[in-house]
């Protein structure tokens, strides 16, 4: 067995962008700053997102199946900063940013620079801290054409290893 | 490619904001070494350290990971991007050859081809295959050992010209 703080180093060299993930829960929406997400499908379009289980922001996906994942653009490293807590939302507000909800009840938050909704369709990963979520992607929306998202590489965080 | 999805679907441009790596995945099956490029991978546990990797389905790798049990994830540096080319396609070679595609391999301690010229690497034990319903296996990996040769920055692939997200590959 290698040494944990090798494995820890090389986990932290993989590629992450920095993401809101948010979902309604029982309390009132709740949103968490993740990275663990990556593509899983061109056809049908799925993404896997890993939330760390125990966690509003998971239990939340748990529940409602739904969640909307933003993506946080290059200039943004405040919006991702502001929600390393999951605050709860209320009143149209969370984290000092506005959301409103989809259709289908998903908080939005108009500052992201894009973001997609997304349905579960398999939960996995038994063994291991987190939850996988394999999801379809109901909805979506760019709100700046060509933004760049932040690099979890460029900015002082990490998550991994 | 479905005609009827327009390109610029809006929801591809999200996924390409998706922020991936570029990787060499190699397996060893009975006597062949199997390489090729990946990118929709991610870390999913910290304990015990689980890694997540979406392979082609029924592509020769994928069938190679799901019956060797086992795989190696070469990191490769920001300057080694003609080395992530070498790997687009599937390359193979007899179990014991001494490269691959002219780059040096060498055998992990789990059995799993190594590419020397890469900055670090990660065995993995085949834990699980997720049921995922889509195009691509998703494949759930433990890390049991792991190197780092020489530190760097890693290839970030919205840094290359290359894509691999939204609609489809180019």
């Amino acid at each position: 067995m290698p040494e944990s703080d090798t494995i820890k180093s090389i986990l932290r060299m993989f590629g992450y962008g920095l993401f809101v993930a948010a979902s309604a829960s029982p309390d009132g929406p709740r949103a968490a700053t993740v990275s663990w997400a990556t593509q899983a499908s061109f056809e049908p379009r799925l993404i896997a997102v890993a939330m760390r289980k125990g966690t509003a922001i998971c239990e939340a996906v748990q529940a409602s199946q739904r969640f909307a994942l933003h993506v946080v653009g290059a200039h943004q490293p405040d919006f991702a900063k502001a929600f390393f807590k999951a605050p709860l939302g209320a009143d149209g507000e969370m984290g000092g940013y506005r959301y409103g909800l989809s259709q289908r009840g998903v908080p939005i938050l108009g500052a992201a620079a894009a973001w997609l909704e997304c349905e579960v369709i398999e939960e996995a990963n038994r063994s291991g801290d987190h939850a996988i979520f394999i999801s379809t992607i109901v909805d979506s929306d760019v709100s700046v054409p060509g933004v760049e998202a932040l690099a979890l590489r460029d900015t002082p965080w990490h998550y991994g290893g | 490619m479905s005609p009827e999805i327009p390109v610029t679907d809006v929801r591809s441009d999200a996924l390409r904001l998706l922020s991936n790596g570029v990787y060499v995945l190699t397996a060893c099956l009975s006597d062949t070494v199997h390489a090729a490029t990946v990118s929709w991978l991610s870390q999913v546990s910290f304990h015990p350290p689980l890694v997540m990797v979406a392979l082609q389905r029924n592509s020769h790798l994928a069938h190679a990971v799901r019956k060797a049990h086992r795989f190696a994830i070469n990191i490769l540096g920001a300057e080694q991007q003609a080395l992530a080319e070498s790997f687009f396609t599937h390359i193979t070679a007899p179990a014991g050859a001494p490269a691959l595609a002219g780059y040096p391999l060498r055998d992990g301690a789990a059995h799993c081809p190594l590419i020397t010229d890469a900055m670090a690497w990660l065995e993995c034990r085949l834990d699980a295959e997720l049921p995922s319903p889509g195009d691509h296996n998703v494949l759930l990996g433990e890390v049991t050992g792991a190197g780092i040769r020489h530190p760097g920055a890693p290839i970030v692939l919205w840094e290359t010209p290359w894509s691999y997200g939204g609609l489809n590959a180019s």
